[in-house]
């Protein structure tokens, strides 16, 4: 008996037209900052069963009841709305087809969207550890552009976009103004979490 | 490196068009070439075509490098092109035949970098080896735009069948990948075109050239087309000696004389092989155009001159070697 191969497809979702969500939640928050413009959380309706529904009805438009039928099997095993980020599971033959179907993607719950699909592992360990990888990456950007705000003049408001992005659709509170030490716990936070999501599973 | 070699030019102030561009580095593209389109009627002096997309038209997107290029429709089989004078103004400029006779004069005469065809929609003749292989061996690579077919499903079809077509018939040689996107959202991540290419028939391997390795020749071969000489020796900046260090470089070379002798022996074929690579590159170049070697502006490194002449001398042989 040979055990089934799977491929794990990491992915972040991008939002080319910026943050229209947060720009109705809260007016008075400034636009995030520079790097992170196209990086804003997903709206609250955007589930991993819908994220699922979304998929196959992508891929039974673009591959048809062949298409369903070979990668219809795949499983969103963890979603977070709050970086957009996500993991997929899908048999190793197919997973061209899924990744070419994440790509024919145009928009989600009405905003338009990209699909960037930025690693394919063989083990789920492996792509969590890059998906903490970009979280901590991103923080580090938005950190050194937001001190380079405040020495050039213009701070304050970008923080509040900091925390929206991290905070805002993991428990659905709004976005506070946070230290950089309550940013370092955050990214503890992100490992945390995903670890319990696994455990889940 | 990634390069997206046509995104269409509106204007400076667009905000969409300034979107794209951001979107692109922040999808981790490097190159991006802004394309303006002519179509219709060629005036009669083609170099009259002035360019309108500024030298650097983004600064505040320092990482990313912008090409400036012009896509000229064919429609007029009887109409004299004359390209060669539209690279003085464009970093690259392609070709957008509409005809199969078009495609074979493209292929054959006409003196351009880069076949753009319209994928979206159905062609009426089959891509023959025999036509497209021509414009490979000269050098001139294929364009494939997928955001049409990102964007609406009969454009998708057709594309599916034309660059599978395309990619058979070229046998996967010289395919260049490119977005043409309009919208910032009709834009894919070098990866996800890249697994869109296997689809269509190339491998993993010549996908990423086409998207990677296939462009950066194509702007580089339209560079040595417009400024070097007769397309096979250009001088290049760079890896000299200051001129401070000058002095002491020549002081050093003169005692070790033997030892340098032996390297300019063994490295026959090297064209580096005394003093900097700029200087004997351009001795060569000098002897090329039949003119008089003129070495050593300073009275310092005067007596080098029989060494360095000799050394000229191998790089060109070896130069010539390569022509």
């Amino acid at each position: 008996m040979v055990r089934v191969k799977q491929r794990y497809l990491l992915f972040t979702i991008l939002y080319p037209s910026g943050p229209l969500s947060t720009q109705t939640q809260s007016t008075s928050s400034k636009t995030p900052t520079e790097s992170m413009k196209f990086h804003s959380p997903s709206p609250q309706n955007l589930t991993r069963t819908t994220l699922a529904s979304i998929i196959r009805s992508s891929i039974s438009t673009n591959f048809g009841d062949w298409g369903i039928g070979q990668c219809g099997s795949f499983a969103v095993k963890y979603f977070s709305p709050a970086t957009s980020t996500g993991i997929l599971r899908i048999t190793r033959e197919n997973y061209r087809t899924l990744w070419a179907a994440l790509t024919y993607i145009r928009e989600l719950c009405g905003q338009p969207a990209v699909i960037k699909v930025v690693r394919i592992s063989g083990t789920i360990v492996k792509a969590e550890l890059e998906a903490v990888k970009l979280a901590e990456e991103a923080i580090r950007r938005v950190k050194r552009e937001v001190r380079v705000a405040k020495s050039g003049g213009a701070g304050g408001g970008d923080r509040k976009g900091v925390a929206g992005v991290f905070s805002g659709g993991k428990s659905g509170q709004p976005a506070t103004v946070v230290d950089d030490d309550e940013q370092d716990q955050m990214v503890v936070d992100i490992v945390d979490s995903e670890n319990e999501d696994d455990d889940d599973e | 490196m990634f390069y997206d070699l046509n995104i269409p030019w509106t204007s400076k102030d667009d905000p969409e068009l300034a979107r794209t561009v951001a979107f692109l580095g922040e999808l981790g593209y490097n190159v991006i070439a802004l394309n303006q389109t002519i179509a219709g009627k060629i005036p009669s002096k083609i170099a009259g075509i002035a360019n309108l997309i500024p030298e650097n038209p983004f600064p505040d997107h320092p990482s990313i490098r912008f090409l400036r290029r012009v896509t000229i429709v064919l429609d007029d089989p009887s109409q004299n092109y004359g390209l060669a004078s539209l690279s003085n103004n464009f970093d690259i400029v392609a070709v957008r035949p509409t005809d199969e006779k078009l495609l074979l004069q493209a292929c054959t005469s006409l003196e351009c970098d880069l076949i753009s065809l319209d994928l979206s929609i159905r062609h009426p003749y089959h891509f023959k080896y025999k036509i497209l292989g021509q414009a490979i061996s000269r050098g001139i690579r294929f364009e494939i735009t997928y955001s049409a077919s990102v964007n609406e499903s009969n454009a998708r079809r057709n594309l599916l069948s034309n660059a599978a077509a395309l990619i058979r018939a070229t046998k996967g040689k010289g395919i260049v990948i490119s977005s043409e996107a309009r919208k910032a959202m009709l834009c894919r991540a070098p990866f996800d075109v890249i697994n869109l290419a296997t689809l269509w028939g190339l491998n993993q391997d010549k996908g990423k050239e086409a998207i990677a390795n296939g462009p950066r020749a194509v702007m580089i071969q339209a560079k040595m087309k417009r400024q070097s000489f007769r397309g096979v020796i250009d001088v290049v900046e760079g890896g000299g000696v200051p001129k401070s260090a000058a002095k002491e470089v020549a002081k050093t070379t003169i005692s070790q004389k033997a030892p340098m002798k032996r390297k300019t022996e063994a490295g026959d074929n090297d064209s580096t092989v005394v003093g900097t690579a700029k200087d004997s590159l351009q001795t060569a170049e000098s002897a090329k155009l039949g003119g008089e070697t003129t070495l050593g502006e300073n009275s310092e490194t005067r007596p080098m001159k029989k060494q360095r002449k000799k050394a000229a001398k191998r790089a060109l042989s070896g130069d010539a070697g390569v022509e």
